[in-house]
């Protein structure tokens, strides 16, 4: 465990970075900036779904949107182990129980709010998350994926025997979430408009699992453990040598999956009032998977597409209702084979955005590969005298 | 005691028939075949409808016909497998090993799902159930119909093991799982070898299928899921990759269930034998018999 | 990671010298031996009944360039592969700034200072060359999972400069390409340069060039050549495995040579060209070169 927090030894740099001499165009300013113009795109999409109730407010497609919603911010949680990390996690629905019961089993037993539980919930994942990776990370992909499978199915079948998580008919009368004496349930009137129980909640799980679950897994994926993450993924040897504890980040990744699942777990609970164990088969782990997979795995965009089309498809696709888990297995063989990024891949760019405003031309390019190269400039400097 | 004893060996066998693919199919082309466990499931349902089409015959002929249908079923399920993964699997040899599995995933999705499509979703009868009085020998109950699978299981057992050892064909796939490349340049024609194993694994898998159905009665579409992730244990167990471990896995594997259920309790069972897997993964990732392998980089 | 090293580089990260101001302190072209950095003792290293390495001892000293050379299987990735931790050796230590390295993680060997690249490149294929070389900075960038998630000040600051230590050491490596491409769409000669990058941005004491030259062309190894003196100018220590007897000839100030997992020699180049037994194993083992 030792190499857990690994060593902080260090020596002295002898190095500094030199800075940067070959001058670079200059960053894109306007809203054509790859980042800035998917942001400005994810937010009205968001104003979007703020606006959907307004259109129609049946308690039927508030229900399906609050739990297509949900299984965004599950997808969202799932991509930080399988496509930034790279680990096949096939039982992905065990954190999502864990999040679910620990939260259903403090509030109706104990009496909780359901926004109390949180913190508790949190620890429960964190855990959960040590507990399942701890001992496996350190096998390799194939391996993991079927310990991953083997525990979550103790996950589910632990909730199926277990009394006090009320055994194969699970847990029932959850709670919508309150807040300090005010709870969802009680509705609410704003500038003149009636909004019900689930209306608020599907709002509630809107700017959680649509707003901070998608922005929070995104802005991870850009920063220093997202890139400690992906390289992990695309070699684990180089990451390692590049001085990065690869079993640490691969536990963290799964860390972070877990309390994404658990929150959603949360949701779910309080959602559908209920949780019982045939809602953590394994069927539930595969579907977010391939939420991921057909989306683009590692991709923002993609995973949300995705989980909407998982979960919408059924509903939208009546017909084909029965024949729906038939279509997705097919669809993720095809996938995998012909368009194994997805359909939104982790590095597309829409044809009309770029970064830098001009881009360096192509003779520019030439010309500076020659230069630089045999003709070295000053050295970057030496600390030693 | 003797009981439990048994009782592991009778479901350790089925275990091993099942864990050999796994086991062949990784030791080769160290892929994972998650949909294997539904291979089994299919093996199932061959036979049910077999059986259903021959049932005139079953009172006087029974173990014969089984015996028939048993043949017909594992060629069937073999040629599936063999299917599989060309369809499957070949496109994706030289893919990250996250993408294999993934398909090997939604390849189980598409046996399953399509099974359920076509038997509903609902459990059948099997048209034969095997029972017959029991003996005691040592204090244990024991029937007729087990020892006869239990046979049939041997049986399949033995001819795979001179097969693979004594063979020309055998001595191919051996070389594989030691060294694809190098079997290439010696002109041992690779994809053959491959959809061969498929073929055998498939096979036996769909064999165990079969005697499951006949001696349990009772078949469904996800009936794969769970003997596969058992497979996947007792190929752990024993060592994966290597023959004699799936056969020893899939034998300790029961005997270790028998006794843990006797001890915890039967709705405890598989979350014991998962523990197992995770035990043995987490302490001893080589199995039983498994080799110390150095990964080179 | 440690606040030590935060402020060190605070305080002297900005000393760099900008290109073509004056007071930047010119290159020795030879500075002398510094201290010692790397010693390998007696080294065995087994696969299985295979002795892959049997039995190697080599000093390096701080800005020194040392080559290890020898014919195909001669154990030399194996020798490196132990060194940066990613094998255990059987037996024999190996020493770098006065600490035992045998059984610490590859990474924690690289945050003590050493940093490698790879026989085959291997560069993180999805991921654009400038991430690339921001990843070799993971243990020294101050910045937690907070920082990311709230896009703390903090987490801007460092990004920042991360990104301009990145452009700096891709600018230093002479790297001509578009930075924010995947490395997979560059040239085979720059993937090697963005992977030396990626080994500088570690911000190492001692370099370990796996076959650097395979696949170069001629003008390409020139480049290669300048570029491992201006390495080593900056005082670092530098071990080559390279089989291009030319360009090992040219750079390296000692030559260790290996065979069958045993050393056969080590000297300068001028005694390893005139020793016997070097010439034997070259001559006498299968054309290799």
């Amino acid at each position: 465990m030792a190499s857990l927090f690994g060593s902080r030894d260090r020596i002295d740099d002898l190095l500094t970075a030199p800075a940067p001499f070959v001058k670079r165009p200059e960053q894109n300013k306007g809203l054509l900036h790859p980042q800035r113009f998917m942001n400005m795109f994810g937010l009205i999409v968001f104003i979007a779904a703020m606006v959907l109730p307004f259109i129609s407010a049946t308690p039927y497609i508030i229900s399906i949107l609050t739990s297509a919603l949900i299984y965004v911010m599950l997808a969202m949680g799932l991509n930080v182990v399988v496509g930034y990390a790279g680990l096949l996690d096939l039982g992905y629905v065990a954190f999502f129980a864990v999040g679910a019961y620990t939260s259903g089993i403090l509030s109706t037993r104990l009496g909780w709010s359901v926004f109390e539980t949180i913190p508790v919930v949190l620890l429960a994942c964190v855990a959960a998350g040590i507990i399942i990776g701890g001992p496996t990370l350190r096998l390799r992909t194939d391996y993991l994926a079927i310990v991953t499978l083997g525990f979550g199915e103790i996950v589910r079948l632990t909730a199926n025997n277990l009394a006090i998580t009320g055994g194969p008919s699970g847990i029932h009368g959850i709670r919508t979430f309150s807040f300090f004496g005010w709870s969802f349930a009680d509705g609410a009137t704003l500038f003149g408009i009636d909004f019900n129980s689930k209306v608020l909640f599907y709002y509630f799980v809107l700017i959680v699992a649509g707003g901070l679950a998608v922005i929070g897994a995104a802005r991870l994926g850009k920063g220093k453990l997202g890139r400690a993450w992906k390289s992990v993924r695309d070699d684990e040897d180089a990451a390692e040598a590049m001085g990065i504890n690869t079993y640490r980040v691969k536990l963290s990744a799964y860390i972070i999956g877990a309390i994404w699942g658990g929150l959603a777990g949360v949701l779910m609970g309080s959602h559908l009032t209920a949780v019982s164990p045939t809602s953590f088969e394994f069927l539930y782990s595969a579907l977010v998977l391939m939420a991921v997979v057909l989306g683009g795995m590692g991709s923002t965009p993609g995973v949300i597409i995705g989980a909407l089309f998982i979960s919408l498809a059924p509903e939208l696709l009546r017909d084909f209702a029965d024949w729906r888990y038939l279509i997705f297995g097919v669809l993720m063989v095809i996938t995998m084979i012909f368009r194994p990024k997805g359909v939104w891949p982790a590095n597309a760019m829409l044809p009309w955005l770029h970064r830098r405003s001009p881009m360096r031309s192509a003779a520019e390019r030439d010309e500076s590969d020659e230069a630089v190269v045999v003709t070295v400039p000053e050295p970057p400097e030496e600390r030693r005298p | 005691m003797t009981q439990l004893i048994w009782n592991g060996l009778f479901v350790g066998s089925f275990y091993a028939l099942v864990a050999i693919g796994y086991s062949m199919v990784y030791g080769i082309i160290k892929l994972l075949n998650f949909a294997h466990g539904d291979v089994y499931m299919l093996g199932s349902f061959t036979g049910f409808l077999l059986l259903g089409s021959v049932s005139g015959l079953l009172g006087t002929w029974s173990l014969p016909v089984l015996l028939l249908v048993l043949l017909l079923s594992m060629l069937f399920t073999g040629t599936i497998g063999v299917i599989i993964e060309k369809v499957a699997y070949r496109p994706l040899r030289s893919s990250p090993r996250l993408a294999v599995l993934i398909t090997a995933v939604g390849m189980s999705f598409v046996l399953e799902y399509g099974i359920r499509q076509i038997f509903g979703p609902s459990p059948r009868v099997f048209p034969v159930r095997l029972a017959g009085d029991p003996i005691f020998f040592l204090d244990a109950r024991i029937t007729l119909p087990q020892i006869v699978l239990m046979v049939i299981a041997a049986a399949l057992m033995y001819f795979l093991q001179r097969y693979v050892m004594k063979s020309r064909e055998g001595r191919a796939m051996r070389s594989i799982a030691l060294d694809t490349q190098a079997s290439l340049l010696m002109g041992v024609n690779v994809n053959k070898v491959i959809s061969r194993t498929f073929f055998i694994g498939s096979a036996l898998a769909g064999a165990a299928g079969v005697m499951a159905g006949a001696y349990y009665g009772s078949i469904d579409f996800l009936m794969g899921f769970i003997i596969g992730l058992k497979a996947f244990t007792a190929a752990v167990i024993g060592g994966i990759g290597n023959l004699y471990g799936a056969m020893l896995g899939g034998l300790v594997l029961g005997l270790l269930e028998s006794f843990g259920t006797n001890w915890l309790g039967g709705q405890w069972r598989d979350v014991f034998a998962f523990a197992c897997l995770i035990a043995f993964l987490s302490f001893k990732p080589t199995g039983l018999l498994g080799e110390r392998v150095s990964e080179r980089m | 990671m440690s606040e030590k090293t935060e402020e060190s580089e605070k305080t002297e990260g900005r000393q760099v010298a900008l290109p073509g101001s004056t007071d930047a302190p010119t290159a020795v072209p030879l500075p002398p031996k510094g201290d010692l950095l790397l010693s390998v003792k007696d080294m065995h290293v087994q696969f299985g009944g295979v002795k892959a390495v049997d039995g190697l001892s080599f000093d390096v000293h701080e800005g020194e360039i040392i080559s290890v050379i020898g014919p195909n299987g001669a154990g030399k990735t194996s020798a490196f592969n132990c060194i940066t931790g990613f094998y255990r050796p059987s037996k024999g230590s190996v020493l770098f700034a006065g600490r035992n390295l045998t059984r610490m993680r590859p990474s924690n060997i690289t945050k003590l200072g050493m940093a490698r690249t790879f026989q085959n490149v291997r560069l993180f294929k999805d991921m654009s060359v400038l991430e690339n070389v921001k990843t070799a900075m993971h243990s020294r960038l101050k910045e937690n999972v907070l920082d990311t998630l709230l896009h703390t000040p903090r987490y801007h600051r460092a990004e920042r400069q991360c990104t301009l230590d990145a452009q700096g050491w891709l600018d230093f490596v002479g790297f001509g390409g578009d930075e924010e491409h995947l490395v997979t769409q560059l040239p085979y000669g720059e993937q090697r340069r963005v992977e030396i990058a990626r080994a500088l941005a570690t911000k190492p004491r001692l370099l370990l060039l796996d076959e650097p030259g395979a696949g170069l062309n001629h003008s390409e190894k020139q480049a290669l050549i300048a570029l491992i003196r201006k390495i080593r100018e900056l005082g670092v220590g530098i071990v080559l495995i390279e089989h291009d007897m030319g360009l090992v000839m040219e750079v390296s100030e000692r030559i260790v040579v290996l065979n069958y997992g045993k050393e056969i020699a080590d000297g300068t180049p001028h005694q390893i060209k005139n020793d016997p037994k070097v010439i034997e194993a070259y001559l006498g083992a299968e054309d290799d070169d």
